[in-house]
Protein backbone atom coordinates (compact mmCIF):
# COMPACT_ATOMS: atom_id res chain seq x y z
CA UNK A 1 0.00 0.00 0.00
CA UNK A 2 2.77 2.40 0.90
CA UNK A 3 5.07 1.62 -1.78
CA UNK A 4 2.26 2.05 -4.53
CA UNK A 5 1.00 5.48 -2.74
CA UNK A 6 4.76 6.54 -2.95
CA UNK A 7 4.60 5.58 -6.52
CA UNK A 8 1.73 7.30 -7.62
CA UNK A 9 2.43 10.57 -5.65
CA UNK A 10 6.18 10.44 -7.24
CA UNK A 11 4.96 9.97 -10.57
CA UNK A 12 2.35 12.24 -10.50
CA UNK A 13 4.54 15.03 -8.92
CA UNK A 14 7.19 14.33 -11.51
CA UNK A 15 4.11 14.69 -14.89
CA UNK A 16 3.13 18.12 -12.78
CA UNK A 17 6.88 18.96 -11.93
CA UNK A 18 7.02 22.62 -14.16
CA UNK A 19 3.92 23.68 -12.62
CA UNK A 20 4.41 23.23 -8.90
CA UNK A 21 7.05 25.16 -6.83
CA UNK A 22 9.90 23.84 -5.89
CA UNK A 23 10.03 22.12 -2.66
CA UNK A 24 13.36 20.27 -1.40
CA UNK A 25 16.03 20.38 1.53
CA UNK A 26 16.97 18.01 4.00
CA UNK A 27 14.00 18.74 6.42
CA UNK A 28 11.54 17.53 3.40
CA UNK A 29 13.77 14.81 2.32
CA UNK A 30 13.63 13.30 6.43
CA UNK A 31 9.92 13.94 6.05
CA UNK A 32 9.66 11.83 2.98
CA UNK A 33 11.94 8.41 4.49
CA UNK A 34 10.33 8.85 7.81
CA UNK A 35 6.38 8.73 6.45
CA UNK A 36 8.21 6.12 4.16
CA UNK A 37 9.54 3.59 6.71
CA UNK A 38 6.56 4.39 9.03
CA UNK A 39 3.91 3.69 6.37
CA UNK A 40 1.90 6.56 6.58
CA UNK A 41 0.35 7.02 3.75
CA UNK A 42 -1.68 9.90 5.19
CA UNK A 43 1.18 11.92 5.15
CA UNK A 44 1.67 11.26 1.40
CA UNK A 45 -2.22 11.77 0.46
CA UNK A 46 -2.44 15.56 2.51
CA UNK A 47 0.58 16.17 -0.02
CA UNK A 48 -1.42 15.35 -3.03
CA UNK A 49 -4.16 16.96 -1.94
CA UNK A 50 -2.33 20.51 -1.31
CA UNK A 51 -0.41 19.86 -4.65
CA UNK A 52 -3.79 19.82 -6.48
CA UNK A 53 -4.93 22.79 -4.78
CA UNK A 54 -2.28 24.35 -5.48
CA UNK A 55 -2.60 22.98 -9.36
CA UNK A 56 -6.26 23.68 -9.77
CA UNK A 57 -6.48 27.15 -8.09
CA UNK A 58 -3.49 28.57 -10.41
CA UNK A 59 -5.25 27.17 -13.19
CA UNK A 60 -7.92 29.46 -12.17
CA UNK A 61 -5.60 32.50 -12.31
CA UNK A 62 -4.21 31.32 -15.34
CA UNK A 63 -7.43 31.39 -17.04
CA UNK A 64 -8.42 34.69 -15.52
CA UNK A 65 -5.38 36.17 -17.27
CA UNK A 66 -5.83 34.60 -20.18
CA UNK A 67 -9.19 36.53 -20.56
CA UNK A 68 -7.28 39.46 -19.15
CA UNK A 69 -5.08 39.49 -22.04
CA UNK A 70 -8.11 38.31 -24.54
CA UNK A 71 -9.76 42.02 -23.55
CA UNK A 72 -6.64 44.01 -24.09
CA UNK A 73 -5.48 42.35 -27.31
CA UNK A 74 -9.18 43.22 -28.64
CA UNK A 75 -9.31 46.49 -28.23
CA UNK A 76 -5.46 46.72 -29.21
CA UNK A 77 -6.46 44.86 -32.46
CA UNK A 78 -9.66 47.75 -32.71
CA UNK A 79 -7.31 50.48 -32.45
CA UNK A 80 -4.64 49.21 -35.31
CA UNK A 81 -7.71 47.99 -37.51
CA UNK A 82 -8.87 51.61 -37.34
CA UNK A 83 -5.50 52.67 -38.48
CA UNK A 84 -5.12 50.47 -40.82
CA UNK A 85 -8.53 50.76 -42.37
CA UNK A 86 -7.78 52.41 -45.61
CA UNK A 87 -4.22 51.01 -46.32
CA UNK A 88 -5.66 47.28 -46.05
CA UNK A 89 -8.03 48.17 -47.89
CA UNK A 90 -5.82 49.67 -50.95
CA UNK A 91 -3.67 46.39 -50.61
CA UNK A 92 -5.75 43.57 -50.07
CA UNK A 93 -4.86 40.78 -48.67
CA UNK A 94 -7.72 38.70 -49.05
CA UNK A 95 -6.19 36.31 -51.03
CA UNK A 96 -3.43 35.73 -48.46
CA UNK A 97 -4.24 32.80 -46.68
CA UNK A 98 -1.13 31.67 -44.52
CA UNK A 99 -1.83 33.87 -40.93
CA UNK A 100 2.00 34.47 -40.37
CA UNK A 101 2.19 35.91 -43.75
CA UNK A 102 -0.70 38.41 -43.37
CA UNK A 103 0.49 39.36 -39.67
CA UNK A 104 4.17 39.87 -41.65
CA UNK A 105 2.75 41.63 -44.73
CA UNK A 106 0.54 43.93 -42.26
CA UNK A 107 3.88 45.01 -40.54
CA UNK A 108 5.20 46.08 -43.12
CA UNK A 109 2.33 47.63 -44.75
CA UNK A 110 1.90 49.67 -41.54
CA UNK A 111 5.35 50.83 -41.83
CA UNK A 112 4.14 52.17 -45.24
CA UNK A 113 1.62 53.59 -43.65
CA UNK A 114 3.42 55.50 -41.12
CA UNK A 115 6.02 57.02 -44.15
CA UNK A 116 2.70 58.11 -45.94
CA UNK A 117 0.98 59.49 -43.16
CA UNK A 118 3.96 61.05 -41.33
CA UNK A 119 4.33 63.50 -44.52
CA UNK A 120 1.80 67.04 -45.24
CA UNK A 121 -1.27 66.96 -47.02
CA UNK A 122 0.35 68.46 -50.07
CA UNK A 123 2.80 65.52 -50.51
CA UNK A 124 0.21 62.76 -49.28
CA UNK A 125 -2.13 63.63 -52.24
CA UNK A 126 0.72 63.48 -54.71
CA UNK A 127 1.83 60.17 -53.48
CA UNK A 128 -1.96 58.96 -53.73
CA UNK A 129 -1.99 60.80 -57.49
CA UNK A 130 1.38 58.60 -58.15
CA UNK A 131 -0.42 55.76 -57.01
CA UNK A 132 -3.36 56.06 -59.27
CA UNK A 133 -1.19 56.35 -62.18
CA UNK A 134 0.23 53.55 -61.69
CA UNK A 135 -2.88 51.76 -61.48
CA UNK A 136 -3.65 53.28 -64.72
CA UNK A 137 -0.76 51.76 -66.23
CA UNK A 138 -1.33 48.63 -64.98
CA UNK A 139 -4.85 49.28 -66.88
CA UNK A 140 -2.73 49.66 -70.19
CA UNK A 141 -3.78 53.07 -70.08
CA UNK A 142 -0.88 55.56 -70.35
CA UNK A 143 -1.05 58.81 -68.10
CA UNK A 144 1.11 61.40 -67.93
CA UNK A 145 5.19 61.11 -65.96
CA UNK A 146 4.85 61.77 -62.39
CA UNK A 147 5.66 65.53 -61.86
CA UNK A 148 8.88 66.16 -59.25
CA UNK A 149 6.24 66.40 -56.29
CA UNK A 150 4.31 63.01 -57.03
CA UNK A 151 7.69 61.42 -57.59
CA UNK A 152 9.37 62.90 -54.48
CA UNK A 153 6.60 62.30 -52.31
CA UNK A 154 6.68 57.89 -53.52
CA UNK A 155 10.00 57.57 -53.32
CA UNK A 156 10.37 59.56 -49.78
CA UNK A 157 7.45 56.52 -48.28
CA UNK A 158 9.60 54.03 -50.02
CA UNK A 159 12.91 55.44 -48.76
CA UNK A 160 11.33 55.87 -45.21
CA UNK A 161 9.92 52.19 -45.35
CA UNK A 162 12.86 50.91 -46.32
CA UNK A 163 14.58 52.51 -43.29
CA UNK A 164 12.12 50.90 -40.93
CA UNK A 165 12.22 47.67 -42.87
CA UNK A 166 16.32 47.78 -42.42
CA UNK A 167 15.96 49.01 -38.46
CA UNK A 168 13.65 45.79 -38.06
CA UNK A 169 15.96 43.42 -40.24
CA UNK A 170 19.46 44.94 -39.20
CA UNK A 171 21.72 42.34 -41.25
CA UNK A 172 21.60 42.20 -44.99
CA UNK A 173 20.71 38.20 -45.04
CA UNK A 174 17.63 38.86 -43.26
CA UNK A 175 16.55 42.28 -45.04
CA UNK A 176 16.63 40.14 -48.66
CA UNK A 177 14.73 37.47 -47.11
CA UNK A 178 12.05 40.23 -45.68
CA UNK A 179 12.08 41.51 -49.17
CA UNK A 180 11.80 38.24 -50.93
CA UNK A 181 8.93 37.50 -48.60
CA UNK A 182 7.04 41.07 -49.31
CA UNK A 183 7.68 40.17 -53.06
CA UNK A 184 5.96 36.65 -52.95
CA UNK A 185 3.08 37.87 -50.49
CA UNK A 186 2.29 41.42 -52.62
CA UNK A 187 1.71 38.53 -56.07
CA UNK A 188 -1.84 37.77 -54.23
CA UNK A 189 -2.54 41.78 -52.97
CA UNK A 190 -3.77 44.65 -55.04
CA UNK A 191 -0.43 45.98 -55.47
CA UNK A 192 2.06 43.20 -56.58
CA UNK A 193 5.79 44.50 -56.43
CA UNK A 194 6.04 42.91 -60.54
CA UNK A 195 3.26 45.30 -61.16
CA UNK A 196 4.93 48.47 -59.16
CA UNK A 197 8.71 47.25 -60.44
CA UNK A 198 7.90 46.24 -64.37
CA UNK A 199 9.45 49.27 -67.18
CA UNK A 200 6.37 50.37 -68.22
CA UNK A 201 5.35 52.04 -64.43
CA UNK A 202 9.35 53.05 -63.76
CA UNK A 203 9.01 54.62 -67.23
CA UNK A 204 6.36 57.05 -65.24
CA UNK A 205 9.63 58.37 -62.83
CA UNK A 206 11.28 60.13 -66.39
CA UNK A 207 11.32 63.83 -65.98
CA UNK A 208 8.64 64.89 -68.20
CA UNK A 209 10.29 68.75 -69.23
CA UNK A 210 13.34 70.49 -67.93
CA UNK A 211 11.05 72.45 -65.34
CA UNK A 212 10.32 69.45 -63.59
CA UNK A 213 13.88 68.37 -63.98
CA UNK A 214 15.41 71.47 -62.60
CA UNK A 215 13.13 70.85 -59.50
CA UNK A 216 15.01 67.79 -59.18
CA UNK A 217 18.42 69.66 -58.91
CA UNK A 218 17.40 72.52 -56.81
CA UNK A 219 15.93 69.40 -53.83
CA UNK A 220 19.50 68.97 -54.03
CA UNK A 221 21.30 72.29 -53.75
CA UNK A 222 21.82 72.84 -57.65
CA UNK A 223 20.17 76.12 -59.65
CA UNK A 224 20.11 76.86 -63.06
CA UNK A 225 22.29 79.89 -63.84
CA UNK A 226 23.19 82.16 -67.04
CA UNK A 227 25.48 79.55 -67.87
CA UNK A 228 23.33 76.62 -68.44
CA UNK A 229 21.70 79.05 -71.63
CA UNK A 230 25.00 78.79 -72.95
CA UNK A 231 25.76 74.98 -72.10
CA UNK A 232 27.90 75.71 -69.37
CA UNK A 233 26.61 75.83 -66.03
CA UNK A 234 26.07 73.34 -63.74
CA UNK A 235 22.25 72.37 -64.54
CA UNK A 236 23.47 71.55 -67.81
CA UNK A 237 26.41 69.22 -66.34
CA UNK A 238 24.25 67.36 -63.87
CA UNK A 239 22.20 67.05 -66.82
CA UNK A 240 24.95 65.11 -69.14
CA UNK A 241 26.47 63.38 -66.06
CA UNK A 242 22.98 61.66 -65.59
CA UNK A 243 22.61 60.92 -69.22
CA UNK A 244 25.58 59.07 -69.04
CA UNK A 245 24.11 57.16 -66.21
CA UNK A 246 21.61 56.07 -68.26
CA UNK A 247 24.32 54.64 -70.94
CA UNK A 248 25.54 51.13 -71.57
CA UNK A 249 28.37 51.25 -70.69
CA UNK A 250 28.26 53.82 -68.27
CA UNK A 251 29.61 57.07 -68.90
CA UNK A 252 31.94 59.29 -66.58
CA UNK A 253 31.31 56.94 -63.56
CA UNK A 254 33.53 58.72 -61.86
CA UNK A 255 31.92 62.38 -62.62
CA UNK A 256 28.64 60.93 -61.36
CA UNK A 257 30.30 59.14 -58.29
CA UNK A 258 32.17 62.79 -57.33
CA UNK A 259 28.22 64.59 -57.92
CA UNK A 260 26.18 62.16 -55.64
CA UNK A 261 28.95 62.36 -52.96
CA UNK A 262 28.23 66.01 -53.05
CA UNK A 263 24.71 66.27 -53.12
CA UNK A 264 23.04 63.28 -52.83
CA UNK A 265 24.64 60.83 -50.40
CA UNK A 266 27.24 63.18 -48.47
CA UNK A 267 27.99 60.57 -45.44
CA UNK A 268 28.16 57.78 -47.76
CA UNK A 269 31.46 56.15 -48.40
CA UNK A 270 32.88 57.41 -51.66
CA UNK A 271 33.40 52.99 -52.69
CA UNK A 272 29.49 52.39 -51.59
CA UNK A 273 28.41 55.01 -53.82
CA UNK A 274 30.66 53.95 -56.62
CA UNK A 275 28.64 50.32 -55.99
CA UNK A 276 25.25 52.59 -56.13
CA UNK A 277 25.94 53.86 -58.85
CA UNK A 278 26.69 50.46 -61.10
CA UNK A 279 22.98 49.32 -59.40
CA UNK A 280 21.45 52.41 -60.83
CA UNK A 281 23.13 52.16 -63.89
CA UNK A 282 22.05 48.38 -64.59
CA UNK A 283 18.75 49.33 -63.41
CA UNK A 284 18.08 51.67 -66.01
CA UNK A 285 19.80 49.95 -68.72
CA UNK A 286 19.38 46.56 -67.68
CA UNK A 287 16.88 43.97 -69.22
CA UNK A 288 14.11 42.16 -67.52
CA UNK A 289 13.74 42.62 -63.94
CA UNK A 290 14.61 46.12 -63.15
CA UNK A 291 14.57 46.17 -59.82
CA UNK A 292 15.32 42.91 -57.84
CA UNK A 293 14.98 42.25 -54.50
CA UNK A 294 18.97 41.56 -54.74
CA UNK A 295 19.34 45.31 -55.75
CA UNK A 296 16.84 46.94 -53.91
CA UNK A 297 19.25 45.35 -50.69
CA UNK A 298 22.50 46.45 -51.98
CA UNK A 299 21.19 49.91 -52.44
CA UNK A 300 19.58 49.66 -49.09
CA UNK A 301 23.02 48.56 -47.33
CA UNK A 302 25.85 50.35 -49.10
CA UNK A 303 24.00 53.80 -48.31
CA UNK A 304 24.81 54.66 -45.09
CA UNK A 305 21.71 55.67 -42.28
CA UNK A 306 21.95 59.64 -42.31
CA UNK A 307 21.44 59.75 -45.90
CA UNK A 308 18.41 58.20 -45.87
CA UNK A 309 17.12 61.83 -44.11
CA UNK A 310 19.09 63.57 -46.18
CA UNK A 311 17.58 62.11 -49.18
CA UNK A 312 13.43 62.49 -47.89
CA UNK A 313 14.85 66.22 -46.75
CA UNK A 314 15.80 66.71 -50.11
CA UNK A 315 12.75 65.62 -51.41
CA UNK A 316 9.86 66.40 -49.34
CA UNK A 317 11.40 68.50 -47.17
CA UNK A 318 12.79 68.43 -43.54
CA UNK A 319 9.15 68.28 -41.60
CA UNK A 320 8.73 65.18 -43.34
CA UNK A 321 11.24 63.13 -42.19
CA UNK A 322 10.22 62.78 -38.72
CA UNK A 323 8.06 59.42 -38.70
CA UNK A 324 10.58 57.58 -40.42
CA UNK A 325 12.99 58.56 -36.55
CA UNK A 326 9.73 57.63 -34.85
CA UNK A 327 9.52 54.32 -36.61
CA UNK A 328 13.06 53.39 -35.12
CA UNK A 329 10.99 52.78 -31.48
CA UNK A 330 9.34 49.73 -33.92
CA UNK A 331 12.28 47.97 -33.65
CA UNK B 1 0.37 59.01 -23.47
CA UNK B 2 2.47 57.34 -25.83
CA UNK B 3 5.44 57.20 -23.96
CA UNK B 4 3.25 55.58 -21.46
CA UNK B 5 1.74 53.28 -23.73
CA UNK B 6 5.13 52.00 -24.93
CA UNK B 7 5.74 51.81 -21.46
CA UNK B 8 2.99 49.27 -20.69
CA UNK B 9 3.69 47.27 -23.82
CA UNK B 10 7.23 46.07 -22.70
CA UNK B 11 5.54 44.34 -19.87
CA UNK B 12 1.91 43.29 -21.34
CA UNK B 13 1.19 40.22 -22.64
CA UNK B 14 -0.87 40.79 -25.95
CA UNK B 15 1.48 39.13 -28.98
CA UNK B 16 4.79 40.18 -30.38
CA UNK B 17 2.53 41.11 -33.45
CA UNK B 18 0.16 43.28 -31.71
CA UNK B 19 2.66 44.96 -30.03
CA UNK B 20 5.02 45.64 -33.51
CA UNK B 21 2.17 47.32 -35.06
CA UNK B 22 1.07 49.58 -32.15
CA UNK B 23 4.84 50.69 -31.60
CA UNK B 24 4.65 51.52 -35.28
CA UNK B 25 1.09 52.65 -35.75
CA UNK B 26 1.40 55.22 -32.77
CA UNK B 27 2.74 58.04 -34.21
CA UNK B 28 -0.17 58.01 -36.86
CA UNK B 29 -3.01 57.24 -34.52
CA UNK B 30 -5.63 59.04 -33.55
CA UNK B 31 -5.74 60.58 -30.04
CA UNK B 32 -9.09 58.85 -29.53
CA UNK B 33 -7.66 55.18 -30.52
CA UNK B 34 -4.18 55.74 -28.77
CA UNK B 35 -6.41 56.55 -25.35
CA UNK B 36 -8.60 53.90 -25.44
CA UNK B 37 -5.40 51.20 -26.42
CA UNK B 38 -3.81 53.59 -23.15
CA UNK B 39 -6.54 52.35 -21.50
CA UNK B 40 -6.77 48.45 -22.05
CA UNK B 41 -2.92 48.19 -21.58
CA UNK B 42 -3.27 50.07 -18.24
CA UNK B 43 -6.29 48.05 -16.85
CA UNK B 44 -4.17 44.88 -18.23
CA UNK B 45 -1.42 46.18 -16.16
CA UNK B 46 -3.28 46.34 -12.99
CA UNK B 47 -5.58 43.51 -12.72
CA UNK B 48 -2.30 41.52 -13.98
CA UNK B 49 -0.46 43.29 -11.15
CA UNK B 50 -3.31 41.74 -8.67
CA UNK B 51 -3.59 38.42 -10.84
CA UNK B 52 0.37 37.97 -9.98
CA UNK B 53 -0.22 38.90 -6.00
CA UNK B 54 -3.46 36.37 -6.14
CA UNK B 55 -0.62 34.03 -7.69
CA UNK B 56 1.83 34.52 -4.65
CA UNK B 57 -0.41 33.70 -2.15
CA UNK B 58 -1.52 31.11 -3.61
CA UNK B 59 2.11 29.30 -4.00
CA UNK B 60 2.62 30.81 -0.01
CA UNK B 61 -0.44 29.02 1.18
CA UNK B 62 0.87 26.10 -0.47
CA UNK B 63 4.65 26.17 0.67
CA UNK B 64 3.40 26.94 4.24
CA UNK B 65 0.89 23.62 4.22
CA UNK B 66 3.95 21.66 3.49
CA UNK B 67 5.98 23.24 5.67
CA UNK B 68 3.71 22.14 8.91
CA UNK B 69 3.28 19.13 7.22
CA UNK B 70 6.82 17.95 7.22
CA UNK B 71 7.29 19.90 10.69
CA UNK B 72 4.71 17.34 12.04
CA UNK B 73 6.22 14.43 10.13
CA UNK B 74 9.86 14.98 11.30
CA UNK B 75 8.22 15.61 15.18
CA UNK B 76 6.74 12.19 14.98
Amino acid sequence: MIKFAVDKVKSWFSENKGELPKIGGSRFENALKKAKESKDVGFFKKIFIFAKTFLTESGEVKKEKEAVKGEASKTVEQGVDATMADARKLINLENVKDEKDRQFYDEVLAMGVTSYEGMDQAHQVSASTALTKIDQVAEGKKPENFTFEESASLIAVGIKTLKQLKTKYPKKADFKAALDRIVKISDSSSYPFKKLLNSDTLKLFSVSSDEEGLKFLNAFGIQASAGDLFGSGDATKVKDLMTGLGKSPIQNKEGIVDFMKKHVFPTTDKRDITHVVGILNEMITGDGDKLSSDKLTDLTFYLHDNDYDHLITALVGKSNTSVAKLGQLAA
Amino acid sequence: MSSKILTLLQTSSISDHDKFMVRTLLPVMKPAVIKQIEDALQKEFSRIGKLDEKQKRIELKYNVMVEKLVEMENKK
